[in-house]
């Protein structure tokens, strides 16, 4: 089902940097907060709260979006078979390539942002 | 030959081409004299567009000349500091707002339809409008110079400086009031160019097939529509503060300044890309024609139009590096700003492919097209270096950066401006430029905006910042400003040497021929100049390049041998299909000349002089007006002796729009949806924001709230919609009296709920001018009690309707409407509720 | 004909770009406000950081144009062939990600560096007005404390934490030859760390536009060497003397009888307003206004007190100093002249 979204629904399309926008807002938020409310100095072996969980929500995001490309890009190879219909494939095949080349382009986008945490930077600093 | 040039054709078939182009004229064209106050369709509408922006361009520019011709010299007196700060402003808002975001507008509006096979924009009324609100909006902006108050605190308005302390005279109220105004034709810019993109398109015409442009404008038209809205929000706080001390802004009073800027950028950095991403699908439109070669990579390209839509609205805090933000805050977005660079290489390689692969033309246009290579590419490089927070402290607010803008402006907007206007004159005027003329434009303005711009990145990094009105000797700025101000008047010239060129060619201009650049998209298959209804016939799309895949296109066409070719009803129509694939569902009857537009941007601008004036009884009798006015303007005539189908041509028999659930009104309402979310977003954003990071939060008895008459008032709400939803079945099953019941039962609901906000207001704990949180309280619930009674006034309007027999089983598209947006009011409040009820208890 | 006109104009792109750099050359970086005239590590790390991506933007430059001209006029029988998806993958997106991987690390490092403040530094508090800045030294004792205006003292060597607070609208502190620039923003205090290498005299200005006279309101930053700052420091933490001679008593009432002290404060007199910059020390300031710099002299005060600039300070309420009689202006001028 999600194979068929992915070649037939332009929001399907781009849901690689929809779920970018969303971990980039919700990373910036939630560090803003923690330094605002102050939760971003409790500590964890060393490294802030906010850094933790920005962490472990990160691979989570990465992992969707790897899985989102991997699955446009089988709709791409199917519909490459297909016989029947040759206008309808084609513009499926068309949004099921551009999908893997978005969802490709968030996973770039989503390194770079994790950049700050990675280097360990303290959060409010 | 006949006036306009066509393919050459034989006689009888030239006879009847001339027919139908007569027939058609007569349902589409002007007369002229005073009707052309009431004219409606794309090809006027958005020439009046592109004029009135380039008058606003000359207006600007001549600002630019003054400001440069005083700071040639270091002390000078040619301006004082008053007049330099209004000056520095008005250059930067008319740029802005009335230039660039209307030009491209226009151009836009003039060929999407040509380009994607339609007749018509889907809402040409809307279009008319949107044009006398930025006509109005724009000449009240600048009567604040008759009256001395011009706005003179930058073209961003930052708080404390802006608001009523430090500017006590009116000049920000006349920014503030003005370009809301204007940002009206915007947003429903925004709302039309999506719709009839996905839409509007010939049969045939899949997502994969539409010209690039296509894709350009669909995704500017979602970033107008969620990125407009948080400015919009932020100027009507402004003006609160401003007119009647509600301190959203104000530091001592739970208020604070970066509230502005977040909400300011939160709209000013997609509104950049909102200004690129038209001239890049200019760029892109033109560099396939004069390489005389597809464009390569269309998938790539899709990619980074869609990819730049997103990204450019997680950038806006790099132009707040500065203020002071957590290191890791300014290192996402120093991330997120380097990638968006990404999608800008990929369309640059894209156009060095194509042209690569096909076999170039050095006509004008392309030396536009280079020169916008070399200045915008410049301009993306500094502007990645500015994506580095770090690098960003140095250069921030310093002429580096003017020096950047204008790169990124100039270049990547007035460049392919100047090159669309050249490749497609032809098309709109029927005659030839001058290519003498066309190259001295070129040179001069090239030439000249370098020597400008480029030794300015160097005074910036000299330390000269931005908007001083003078600057001392012994810095080692004086060289280069005099430099860049040599430079600005050979701009001036080349400017010149355009207008020169523009109406010669009006005057002596040799007549075009046909599609004489052998350009392979729709649009070049109509007549020139392009007629008032475009197309005879509606081709059925097999190719991305109609005319390169089938030369005899634009014959067939005039000859009738598409849809819609009978004019015989006597309306205006154009196909509406399928939003992936363009297969045709229904004919959409669009409006014919009316001075509705016109009388409505009266109404509005008597609104907003209410506000400027400080007579606010005008406000509530303007507000009248307009309801009068929109209520006339849906009671569209017709409807009820609207046939069930009509036979569109080519065997194929369609409804009309009203009978279909999902028609233009639809897409319409559901766009305007959007465009409220992204507003009452930006509104629930303000409020968390000065919750959690202002000074002086939470003030004593915050969140202490009336709870219990609220809550029946959300209550009945809810009920409410059920009503609604109930008596949209009954309209399926045929009942009228039930629909009536039903609605009238969601009416007194929604009242109910009406007063039970009220009762809130005067029951809280802070009046909106005591503290923040009671201006935010006081907006947020004012906000709901607006779109409560909008929808209120809706469904008066639907039942008034039924009473004359317009609400029909077969023809639910008012109802649906209707129901979409009530269920959004109600989802709003709703959501009101948790914000201000419930979040608090949380904490 | 056209071909060698638009070949022409090509090389004329390059002439453009080296001659930019001839002129960068030839006007030097030295100017005294100039970010690339580094004299901390904060300013050195960012001006290395700029080198580089210059070097880096000047050569995508040139490729492209040069990329965009051999597709343009390379006659097309022997123009290389390109696989456009390779072209478009390699050009817009490989090069990007291997450009800016590595430049994103290093600009978060230089900015994170920035940032790491002493916490043992001396701590001056920086108020921005409209048009001027107040600075504060912390006092040996509660409640002594030595203000001055328009320019911040601070010895060399060593870190030293300026703390930036307005009262009115959002300014920015920046002395490009130290530090980026920091804003100042009514309701919240930034911080930021100075730390200049040598001692010397570097020039700042406010960086964000503040009203009528923003072009004005620049202040300078003069590194001392650690003893010679202590010294100036104790002889400015004292009060003035009252004056003895008696050109300068009468200078001493003329200031005060034109309502002087309504807004200045000279410690150690009667003069104790608070609108305006504190002037006990102000003839051993190193700057005064309307670009005068050095040794202050009579003339310079006279000059200042009825310029523009003066009487556009927005909290002055009093009437026209710039109609002073002659005598009394010098008089003034005089005392002021005397406030070592």
């Amino acid at each position: 089902m999600l194979g068929a979204l992915q070649r037939n629904s332009l929001l399907a399309m781009v849901s690689g940097l929809l779920l970018w926008t969303l971990y980039f807002l919700f990373n910036y938020a939630f560090l803003s907060l923690g330094c605002a409310l102050g939760f971003a100095e409790i500590q964890v072996a060393g490294l802030s709260l906010v850094h933790w969980v920005i962490l472990a929500v990160t691979p989570l995001v990465l992992l969707a979006m790897v899985y989102l490309a991997w699955r446009s890009w089988q709709q791409y190879r199917e519909l490459g078979e297909a016989e029947a219909e040759p206008e309808l494939v084609r513009r499926q095949r068309f949004m099921a390539l551009v999908a893997v080349m978005i969802h490709g382009l968030a996973v770039i986008a989503l390194c770079w942002v994790a950049a700050p945490v990675l280097m360990g930077i303290p959060p409010c600093l | 030959m006949m006036g306009g040039e066509h393919p050459g054709q034989g006689a009888p078939e030239a006879s009847r081409a001339e027919q139908l182009h007569r027939r058609f004229e007569k349902i589409w064209g002007t007369p002229p004299g005073l009707a052309q106050l009431s004219v409606v369709n794309h090809s006027n509408v958005s020439r009046r567009f592109i004029i009135t922006g380039f008058v606003f361009f000359l207006l600007g520019g001549l600002q630019a000349m003054l400001l440069r011709t005083h700071l040639a010299r270091p002390n000078n007196d040619f301006l004082d500091h008053e007049v330099y700060n209004q000056l520095f402003t008005m250059h930067g808002t008319t740029m802005m707002f009335l230039f660039a975001v209307p030009v491209l507008e226009g151009i836009a509006f003039y060929l999407l339809p040509k380009m994607i096979g339609s007749r018509d924009m889907l809402y040409p009324r809307l279009s008319a409008y949107g044009y006398w609100c930025y006509l109005f909006g724009g000449i009240l902006l600048y009567s604040s110079f008759v009256v001395g108050s011009v706005p003179d605190a930058g073209w961003f308005m930052y708080v404390p400086l802006a608001s009523s302390e430090y500017t006590p005279g009116l000049n920000s109220d006349f920014w503030l009031l003005g370009i809301t105004f204007v940002e009206i034709s915007a947003v429903s810019a925004g709302i039309e160019l999506v719709a009839t993109i996905l839409k509007a398109r010939a049969p045939g015409m899949g997502v994969n097939r539409m010209p690039l442009f296509a894709w350009y404008m669909l995704v500017t038209g979602f970033m107008i529509i969620l990125g407009f809205p948080p400015l919009i929000l932020g100027s009507i706080l402004l003006e609160l503060e401003r007119a009647f001390g509600w301190p959203f802004f104000m530091v001592g009073q739970g208020g604070d300044p970066l509230l502005w800027q977040h909400l300011f950028w939160l709209f000013g950095h997609p509104e950049v890309y909102i200004i690129f991403l038209p001239a890049a699908g200019i760029v892109t439109m033109a560099v396939a024609t004069f390489a005389r070669h597809p464009v390569v990579g269309y998938s790539w390209v899709v990619l980074a139009v869609v990819a730049t839509g997103f990204i450019s609205f997680m950038i806006w805090v790099h132009h707040m590096y500065t203020v002071g933000l957590p290191q890791v805050a300014q290192g996402f977005f120093s991330a997120a700003s380097m990638g968006v660079a990404i999608p800008s290489g990929i369309q640059v390689f894209v156009w060095i492919a194509t042209l690569w692969l096909g076999r170039a033309q050095m006509r004008v246009p392309m030396l536009f097209l280079m020169g916008f290579l070399f200045i915008f590419v410049l301009g993306g490089l500094t502007g990645v270096m500015l994506a580095l927070a770090s690098f960003d402290w140095q250069v921030h607010d310093t002429h580096f950066v003017v020096a950047h803008l204008h790169y990124v402006l100039i270049g990547g907007m007035l460049f392919p401006f100047f090159a669309g206007l050249y490749y497609w004159l032809p098309l709109m005027s029927g005659r030839e430029y001058s290519e003498l003329f066309g190259r001295l434009a070129f040179w001069l303005l090239f030439i000249g905006f370098n020597i400008t711009f480029l030794p300015m990145h160097l005074i910036g990094m000299l330390g000269m910042t931005r908007r001083t009105y003078t600057y001392p000797e012994g810095l080692g700025w004086e060289i280069i400003n005099l430099i860049s101000t040599v430079g600005g008047f050979l701009m001036a010239a080349g400017v010149a040497a355009f207008v020169m060129d523009l109406y010669l060619h009006y005057r002596f201009g040799q007549r075009a021929t046909a599609n004489g650049w052998g350009a392979g998209t729709l649009e070049w298959s109509l007549r020139h100049p392009a007629p008032s209804y475009n197309f005879i016939s509606l081709p059925q799309i097999r190719d991305r390049y109609p005319l390169w895949q089938n030369p005899k296109l634009p014959q067939e066409l005039a000859q009738g041998q598409g849809f819609l070719a009978d004019p015989g009803r006597g309306e205006r129509e154009t196909l509406g299909t399928s939003m992936l694939d363009a297969k045709p569902e229904y004919v959409v009857r669009l409006p014919r000349n009316t001075y509705l537009p016109l009388l409505l941007a009266l109404a509005t601008a008597l609104l907003f002089v209410g506000l400027l004036i400080k007579q606010y009884w005008l406000v509530p009798m303007a507000a009248v007006l307009m309801v009068a006015g929109v209520w006339c303007w849906l009671w569209d005539r017709g409807i009820k002796q609207a046939p069930l189908v009509v036979d569109a041509g080519q065997g194929l028999t369609l409804p009309l729009q009203y009978s279909h659930p999902r028609g233009p009104g639809w897409w319409a309402m559901g766009l305007s949806i959007l465009a409220d979310l992204s507003l009452y977003g930006s509104l629930l954003f303000g409020y968390l924001f000065l919750w959690t990071v202002a000074p002086a939060w939470p003030p004593p008895d915050f969140g202490a709230l009336p709870w219990l008459v609220p809550s029946l008032g959300l209550g009945g709400l809810i009920l409410s919609s059920v009503a609604m939803g109930w008596a949209g079945r009954q309209l399926r099953v045929g009942s009228l009296p039930r629909l009536r019941l039903g609605y009238g039962l969601a009416i007194l609901l929604a009242l109910a709920y009406g007063v039970s906000q009220v009762l809130l207001l005067r029951d809280a704990p802070y009046g909106p001018q005591q503290h923040a949180y009671g201006a935010i309280l006081h907006a947020l619930v004012g906000c709901h009690l607006l779109h409560v009674g909008l929808v209120v006034l809706m469904a008066c309007f639907i039942l008034a309707r039924s009473a004359y027999g317009y609400v029909v089983s077969d023809k639910p598209m008012e109802v649906t409407n209707v129901s979409l947006f009530w269920h959004y009011v109600v989802l709003q409040c709703l959501v009101g509720y948790v914000a201000l009820h419930l979040l608090p208890l949380l904490m | 004909m056209n071909r060698t006109l638009a070949q022409w104009a090509g090389q004329a792109r390059w002439r453009g770009a080296w001659g930019w750099l001839w002129l960068v050359a030839l006007t030097g970086c030295r100017g005294e406000q100039s970010m690339l005239n580094t004299h901390s590590p904060t300013a050195q790390a960012i001006e290395g950081l700029w080198w580089w991506m210059f070097y880096g933007a000047a050569a995508v430059l040139v490729v492209v144009m040069s990329l965009a001209f051999y597709a343009i006029y390379r006659q097309p029988e022997r123009r290389g062939a390109i696989s456009a998806t390779k072209f478009v993958l390699a050009g817009g997106v490989l090069l990007p990600v291997a450009a800016l991987t590595p430049l994103l690390v290093f600009g978060l490092g230089v900015g994170y560096r920035a940032y790491l403040i002493d916490p043992e530094a001396l701590t001056v508090d920086v108020i921005a007005h409209r048009f001027w800045w107040e600075v504060r030294y912390p006092g040996a004792s509660p409640g002594d404390t030595l203000v001055t205006a328009n320019e911040l003292r601070i010895p060399a060597g060593q870190q030293v934490r300026v703390r930036l607070h307005s009262e009115d609208v959002i300014h920015s502190f920046w002395v490009p030859s130290l530090a980026g620039k920091l804003d100042v923003i009514p309701g919240r205090v930034n911080q930021l760390q100075l730390q200049a290498q040598t001692p010397g005299i570097f020039r700042g200005q406010c960086a964000e536009f503040c009203g009528a006279l923003h072009a004005h309101m620049e202040f300078y930053v003069i590194a001392l060497e650690p003893e010679q700052f202590q010294r100036w420091r104790q002889r400015q933490a004292r009060g003035g003397r009252a004056p003895e001679r008696e050109a300068l008593k009468q200078g001493q009432q003329a200031f005060m009888a034109q309502g002087c002290g309504d807004c200045h404060r000279i410690r150690g007199s009667e003069a104790q307003g608070s609108g305006g910059p504190d002037l006990t020390h102000v003839a051993s300031r190193y700057s005064l206004g309307l670009g005068r710099t050095g040794r202050i002299t009579v003339d310079d005060f006279e000059n200042w007190i009825v310029s523009k600039e003066h009487l556009l300070q927005p909290q002055a309420e009093m009437p026209a100093y710039d109609q002073l009689a002659p005598e009394e202006l010098r008089s003034i001028a005089l005392y002021l002249e005397s406030l070592q």
